[in-house]
This record gives structure tokens, sequence and C-alpha cells, in this order.
């Protein structure tokens, strides 16, 4: 199979960002315990609620905990939920939609008919009922419900997408070399879909990451250390009241810069898939300018040439 | 030399390998082949002439399996083939060309996997050592030449004719006993049209292939075929030995599509060759 | 005959590309048209004929750029003007009422939301502002005629006409503010024979009466031998041969022009075996230094793969070909 290096530079800043915020994720408790030799809920007296300092780079909370460590420590919470939520969603999506889409018929039918019941359902309602029902769900527990109840948009995007799989010829003339059907699907068709999968993964992750965020800021989300439930603390402390800014501002940042980043690489999928926008694109419309210019530079001294 | 002289009438003796009797289609209120019977014989290119709507494409996937008729029967060897269960014997005997070179082939899989993949279901070869032989083997009869360079290439690094001969070998590495080629030329550029026509022809030659080769363009069912068909409306309106359905054409829709191909040989100044230009 | 219309001269355009260099589709085109003409185009895909036919018209589209040379135009009663550098507001003026142009795909062409009529209105009214209502309206009714089509067809919408009605549309709206000039870029390659036929009679026709050029771009050498009046064959962005269309078909220069006349099987006369042309058309990005023919041509020598040939005259054609250089 081909791997093929997003060459936009959109895309390549989107899965930056993503990439760096899964590398905080995951290195980011081991430098609390071993660079700053703090935890997220140490208590530091001396300093209650102050703001950036070189002690406290982040400043502290009411209750003087570390505001960067909170940070680092909930990086893991709610990248880790997001991860494995958009795995469980992008599994489920892939399964229900390429096998409703590629099999047609009355599979067809039955799972689409499935898909659309679970997506009319308002899921984060569903999810706030779900989560509270359990009552302080674990990490993983959290990620299972989200991912649950995220897939059908994915499953019907992709069923279309391998609706017209089997509609192209080449799944014909497999058919008609007597290939079977599970092998054309597995082999053949699935590494056409894996660009747009890891796209709609990316999308699925940061949705995951919203959607615990929303239930740790209403305290439901379980007693993990996240995004949402150091937001969830600082309201709950009245951090907005008190001007305690770097208490809830660098969360909320972190999540909407994920946000972005699924966005920009969105946009660059877009560009590769929609053949009208990349030649809109901004690459081809500076190279056309830069001929432009050259040109007419060329045709200058021409003139010049001929009244020299 | 014409046709004719090239393809002794003895190759038509014997029995069809592929035969349609009397086999009806219909997609919703339309009837796409309407009661059609028609029989391919080892060593005989039919083609199958018609314009867009005619129905011929129909037919062929009929032959092909992808649909089923509502009405008559397709009959291998004499026995009918029923369109359910497992086809995988069927597409032994029987291979499909299509029109698009460009869609027909998996553009994620290198020409190794393409043919390789023929060779395996059908247990024509083991081992890769074996595979890669016969892969060479199949694409150096097809005229890509030496072999070995296209097995790792993507079909995007070749060019329609390129990639045509592709369709093609992979279909002849399963050693197929009947070719139903789909407007095979119609995608490509007319330099590498006869190309392909004459591939086909050798199939005929040297493998005895039955061809069922469809095509909007009488002037190529000329050049390459025993047998012409003519399709209007889902039915077959004449059927005559080549050379007399030029020559003679009976019904007023063939003699319609003869009138209408574009023929230079036909203008004013060549049918006068008084002042010749130099 | 002779006033000349339409005169492409050292014409080049490029593709830009976004890194590496860019890709030349159209090299050194020198065309003419002249007034009442038929001038066909002949080339294979990625010859450079479409190319060709976006720049001369100005509807060409990044990254397509015109790198050289001009397009000389002669409006009706007025001086010769140069359409590679005009701006689009003076071109405007031109379109429609001295040039027209009939693309491939008619669906594309159509607006699939409004009637026929409402289609040569917009046309009628920009470009005949003195004509009234009912005006149009005959008008309208009488082009379609002209083309084959009930004039009562104008109320219908694109999606009720038939392929082959949908392209006439087209033709009698290229024909309705009475260009000189009518640029075809495949019209006929979307439909079946029989009505590729009619089409074709219908525009030799309407050509005969109404005396206007035409510009005709296809794939097709069979068919533009029987149409056109001269043709140029195109071959990796050069024009390789020009000539009448009986030079042409009766004794082409170039070993392309004879391979492609040879590609078609013959109707009438005794089927023999057709060699064809081997190999493949050269990538546009990677050219050959010499004649970029040379890898395919069964004739090559030494000096055909390090020098390219330039268009030499010869009578009333041209070929780009060592071996007409030595024919001398």
């Amino acid at each position: 199979m081909r791997i093929r290096l997003p060459r936009s530079a959109r895309v390549r800043v989107g899965l930056g960002v993503f990439l760096f915020f899964c590398l905080v994720g995951v290195i980011g408790p081991w430098i609390v315990t071993h660079v700053m030799h703090t935890t997220a809920e140490h208590s530091d007296f001396n300093a209650v609620a102050a703001g950036p300092s070189w002690h406290h780079l982040l400043g502290t909370t009411t209750s003087g905990q570390d505001c960067l460590a909170q940070l680092l420590e909930g990086a893991r919470g709610s990248v880790f939920v997001g991860l494995l939520s958009g795995f469980i969603a992008m599994a489920l999506a892939a399964l229900v939609g390429v096998t409703a889409g590629f099999t047609g018929g009355i599979t067809d039918r039955l799972l689409n008919a499935f898909a659309n019941v679970v997506m009319t359902l308002p899921s984060f309602i569903l999810l706030i009922i779900v989560a509270g029902y359990i009552n302080s769900p674990s990490i993983l527990l959290s990620s299972a419900i989200i991912g649950l109840v995220e897939w059908p948009g994915g499953a019907r995007y992709l069923r279309a997408q391998a609706m017209s799989m089997r509609g192209r010829d080449f799944t014909t003339a497999l058919i008609a070399i007597g290939e079977s059907r599970w092998r054309i699907l597995v082999v053949e068709v699935m590494p056409h879909l894996t660009g747009i999968i890891s796209a709609m993964f990316l999308r699925a992750v940061v949705a995951g990451v919203f959607a615990q965020a929303g239930l740790a800021f209403l305290g439901i989300g379980g007693s993990t250390v996240s995004w949402g439930f150091v937001i969830g603390a600082a309201q709950q402390h009245g951090a907005i009241g008190l001007g305690l800014w770097w208490w809830y501002v660098p969360p909320g940042l972190c999540i909407a810069l994920l946000g972005t980043a699924t966005a920009l690489v969105n946009f660059g999928v877009d560009e590769v898939s929609n053949p009208a926008l990349r030649n809109a694109s901004s690459g081809v419309r500076k190279a056309m300018k830069r001929a432009e210019r050259e040109l007419a530079a060329r045709r200058s001294q021409e003139t010049e040439g001929a009244t020299a | 030399m014409t046709v004719a002289d090239q393809n002794p009438p003895s190759v038509r003796t014997g029995s069809p390998v592929l035969e349609a009797r009397g086999v009806s289609c219909a997609f919703g209120q339309r009837t796409a082949v309407d009661d059609v019977s028609l029989a391919l014989y080892p060593g005989t290119i039919t083609a199958l002439v018609g314009e867009s709507g005619s129905g011929k494409t129909t037919l062929a996937r009929l032959f092909a399996l992808f649909y089923r008729p509502s009405a008559g029967e397709i009959l291998l060897d004499g026995k009918p083939v029923s369109a359910r269960g497992r086809k995988v014997d069927y597409y032994g005997q029987v291979q499909m060309i299509f029109q698009d070179p460009f869609s027909s082939l998996n553009s994620l899989k290198r020409i190794r996997h393409v043919l390789s993949r023929a060779l395996a279901v059908h247990g024509k070869a083991s081992g890769r050592r074996e595979t890669d032989a016969k892969v060479v083997e199949f694409l150096e009869r097809v005229s890509l030449t030496p072999g070995s360079q296209y097995l790792d290439k993507y079909p995007d690094e070749l060019s329609g004719g390129q990639r045509q001969r592709i369709s093609i070998a992979r279909s002849l590495s399963v050693e197929p006993r009947v070719l139903l080629a789909d407007e095979p030329t119609s995608m490509l550029d007319a330099s590498i049209r006869v190309g392909i026509l004459n591939l086909l022809r050798k199939q005929r030659d040297e493998e005895g292939l039955a061809v069922l080769y469809i095509t909007h363009d009488i002037a190529s069912a000329r050049y390459l075929a025993d047998e012409i068909c003519v399709m209007k409306d889902g039915r077959i309106v004449e059927r005559a030995p080549t050379e007399q359905l030029i020559t003679d054409p009976q019904h007023p829709y063939t003699q319609q599509l003869l009138a209408a191909a574009p023929d230079p040989s036909r203008t004013a100044w060549a049918s006068n060759p008084e002042g010749e230009v130099r | 005959m002779n006033d000349v219309l339409l005169e492409a001269r050292a014409l080049s355009v490029d593709y830009v590309s976004e890194r590496g260099p860019w890709v030349p589709a159209c090299a050194d085109v020198d065309l003419t048209v002249h007034a009442g003409e038929i001038v066909g185009i002949a080339g294979e895909s990625a010859s450079g004929k479409s190319t060709l036919l976006t720049a001369l018209t100005r509807l060409q589209r990044p990254p397509a750029v015109t790198s050289g040379g001009s397009v000389t135009y002669r409006p009706r009663g007025g001086d010769p003007v140069d359409l590679v550098s005009m701006s689009e507001r003076q071109l405007s003026r031109l379109r429609w009422t001295e040039m027209s142009v009939v693309m491939q795909s008619a669906m594309a062409c159509l607006n699939p939301v409004t009637t026929i009529l409402a289609q040569f209105r917009d046309v009628l009214k920009r470009h005949r502002p003195g004509m009234s209502k009912s005006d149009r309206v005959r008008r309208t009714g009488e082009l379609l005629e002209m083309v084959g089509i009930p004039a009562d067809r104008m109320y219908s919408y694109p999606h009720q006409l038939s392929g082959g009605m949908r392209q006439r549309t087209l033709i009698a709206l290229a024909l309705a503010c009475d260009p000189q000039l009518i640029v075809m870029d495949e019209p006929t390659t979307a439909v079946d024979v029989v009505m590729q036929r009619q089409i074709l009679n219908q525009i030799l026709e309407l050509q005969g009466k109404l005396g206007f050029a035409v510009l005709f771009v296809t794939h097709d050498l069979s068919l533009l031998i029987e149409l056109a009046d001269r043709i140029a064959i195109m071959y990796a962005g050069r024009i390789v041969e020009t000539g009448s269309a009986r030079q042409i078909y009766d004794a082409p220069r170039h070993p392309y022009t004879k391979g492609l006349r040879d590609a078609y099987p013959p109707l009438s006369e005794p089927v023999r075996h057709l060699p064809g042309i081997s190999g493949t058309p050269p990538d546009l990005r990677n050219l050959p230094i010499g004649c970029a023919f040379a890898p395919r041509c069964a004739h090559r020598f030494d000096r055909c793969e390090s020098e390219r040939p330039e268009l030499v005259v010869r009578g009333d054609g041209a070929a780009a070909c060592h071996l007409v250089e030595v024919e001398r």
C-alpha cells in the first residue's frame, strides 16, 4: 500500500498540533512528577490563588494546587478519553457503514435504519443520563459510553463512500475475476477509505475530548483529572468572579486548539477530495500570481529590448 | 487480404461455448434486453454493434452474470448457468474486459497484485516465484515487454492503452474460453486502438477464444469480427457474416449506421481519384 | 476566403505548478483561420488541442497561463485586436457577436434550472439590446428551427431534451448573434453516430448558408477529413502538420499523421491489417530533446533524437519532420 504524506500546509499544522497534545498526554504526568516534583493534587499553602510566577508558571488554584501540573495531568485524562472513544466510534462506524454500503440490499437497509435511529437521539443528553446513572464512571467506561454515542454520523458517511466503491468498475472487475466479496472489501476497497477514516478518527477524538470536558464540567465525568474537570473545579470555586484567569483559560485554550487542529486537517482533506477546491487552493493561486509577475517581467524586457 | 481470408469458415463448425437463449432483462419499466438469442463459438469474434441505450452492455453483463435475466437463460457448453451462488468456476471460463481502463484497475494496487490475484483465485500458480513468472508471461503475451518492468508499477503510472492491456492480461491469465469485451477501445486514443483490436484477434487465432466484441463503431467491428450483430432497442435487428453485413445491409437501421459512420474514403474527392494531390 | 479572421502566432500555453517547472501544454503554435473557412485541429489526449482552444478563446482557467505569442482577431469593420492582452470587458463585447463557443458537454453549458428560451433571452438581451421581447422570442424559435428543433421546444428545460437536441441547442445559441467564428470543442463526442452525422450535416449546411468560419477541435481525424477545409495535427503540444483535408488524407507528410490516418479501419475499402502506432504519447513534463514523436517513429534517425524539427512549408501545407526537410 502506498502512504502519501499530506502536502497541504494546513493539514501538516493541524496534525502537528494534534500530535503535540497526544505527546503531552503521554509525557505530561511524567514531567509533573520528575521535572516539577509535584502532583496535581499537592497544595502549596504559601501560594494560594497566586498568579503566574517563576515558582508556579501558570499560577495556583484557590487551594494552592499548581495549575500547570493540573493542565499536564489533565491532558492525559482528556486525550486518553478522546483517543479511546474516537477509536470505538470509528471502529463501529467503519464496521456498520462500510458493511452496509458495500453489501447493499436488506443488510444495508437494517444497518442504516439502526444508525439513523441512534443518530436522532440527542447524544449529549443521552451521555448525561448514562453517565449520571452510572455515577462517577471510570475513565474506560466514560470512553466507552462516548464512543457508543458518537458513531452514527461517521457510519453514514462511510456508507456513502462504500456505496460509491461498490459501483466502481474495479470492484465489478474483481467480481468478474471470481474474487470473494469480503476480500474485495477488506483488501481492495478498505485502503481507499483509510484517508477518510483517519480524518474522521481525528474528528471523533476531538468530539470525545469535548464530550468528556462537558461531562467533567458538570461533575459527572468521574474523578480523573482532565481539562473539563479543571474548568469545572474553577467554576465551582468562583474563579471567574475572583479573576483567576490562569486557572480556567489554559485548559479552555487547549480544548479550543485541538478543535482548530481538526478543522485544519478537515479543510485539507476536503481540498484533496474536491478538485474544484484544489485549483482554488492558496498554493495554486500563489503559483499563478508568481507566473503572471514573471510573464509581465518577460514582456517588459522584450519591449525594452525592442526599443533599445 | 480480407478478414474472411484470414479466418477460414471451418472455425464456425462445432457447438457454441456460450449462449444466450431468449434472454430478457428489464430495469423497472424499461426493457433493456428483449428476447435476445446469441451464441458465441470458439475461435470466432462476434461483434455486437449498437448505440447507447441499445442494450448491448446489458447483454454483456447478462453473460457475465452481473444481472439475472427476467426471462430466458444463459448456457455454458449447453448447460444452463445459474446467476446465484459462487461463480468462480464460471469466471474461470468466461472473462470480461471493461470499457474504462482508468477505473477497472484498483489504483492502490501494483500490477503484480492485479494479475497474481487472478492467478491465485483460479489456482493457476502458487508461490511467489511461480506466480511472478506467470504474471510476466501474461504481461508479455499482451506485448508489455519486458514484463518484469511492469510488476511493481501502479496503474496510474501507465497510459490508457497499457492499462487496457493489463486488464486483458488479467482476463487471459485465468485461461478462459470466452472473452466479453465491452467497448474495450472507446476510451483510448485512436493510435492505440488498433493495437488492442489486433491483440484480441491474436487471442482468437492463437488460443481459439470465443470473443464478444461490443462496440458503437461499426468500422472497427468490420475490421475485427467474423460476424456482426446489430442491436437496437434491446433487440438484435440484423446478424450476418461481416462482409455480407457491410456490403449488403438488410435492415434500415444497419443502413443508417453505415451511412452515418465517418469514412474519409467516401468523401467526394476520395472517390474521385483524378487530380492526385502531391 | 483570403481575409484572415483569426491568427495565432507563436502561441504558448503552460500549466503552472506549485513546485517544479511549468508544463508546456502548447508550444509555438501558429494557426490561421480565414473568414468562412472550416479549420480542424486533430490530436489525441494530452496533445494540447483543448488547451490551445481555451487559450484562443481566453476561456482558460488556472493553472493554465498563456506564456507567449499573440492571437490577432479581426472584428467586422474594425481594426485587428490582440485577444491575449485584451481586457475582460473588451473581450465580452466580442463574445457571441464575433466569436462563440460550442463545448463538448451540452448539459454542463446549459443552465439546468431555466428554460431554453430564457437562456437565449439572456444572450440576446445583452448583445442585441435594441430587440423587443417578441422579437427575441421569434428569433429564438427561428434559431431552434434552423438546427432542426421545433420552435415550441424553447419552453423546455435542458433535461427535457435528448442529448443530440441539447447539443444542437448549443449550436443554435452560438449562432444567435451572427458570429464570424464558431469554435467547437468535440461537439459530437457525447452523441451517437447517427446523431453525430445529423449534427455535422447541419453545421455544414448552416455554414454554407451563413458563411461563418468554424474552428473544430476533435480527437477523431476520420471525421475531420470529411468536414474540414484545412487540418492541423497536434502532437505533444505542437502542430506537427498542416494541410488541406485532402492532402492530409492522400499524402500525409508526418509519420504521426500517417499513423493516425491508418488507425481508422475503413468501411468501404477492403480490410487490411492496420499496425497502429506503437508506444505511448510522451510525458509533457519530460519531453525528449529532439522530435517528440521520435520514440514511436519507425523512420527515426540520429538527427531526430538530437534536434527538434521545425515546421517546414511545403505547398499549401507544412510539416515538422526531418524527413520532409531531407526531401528538398
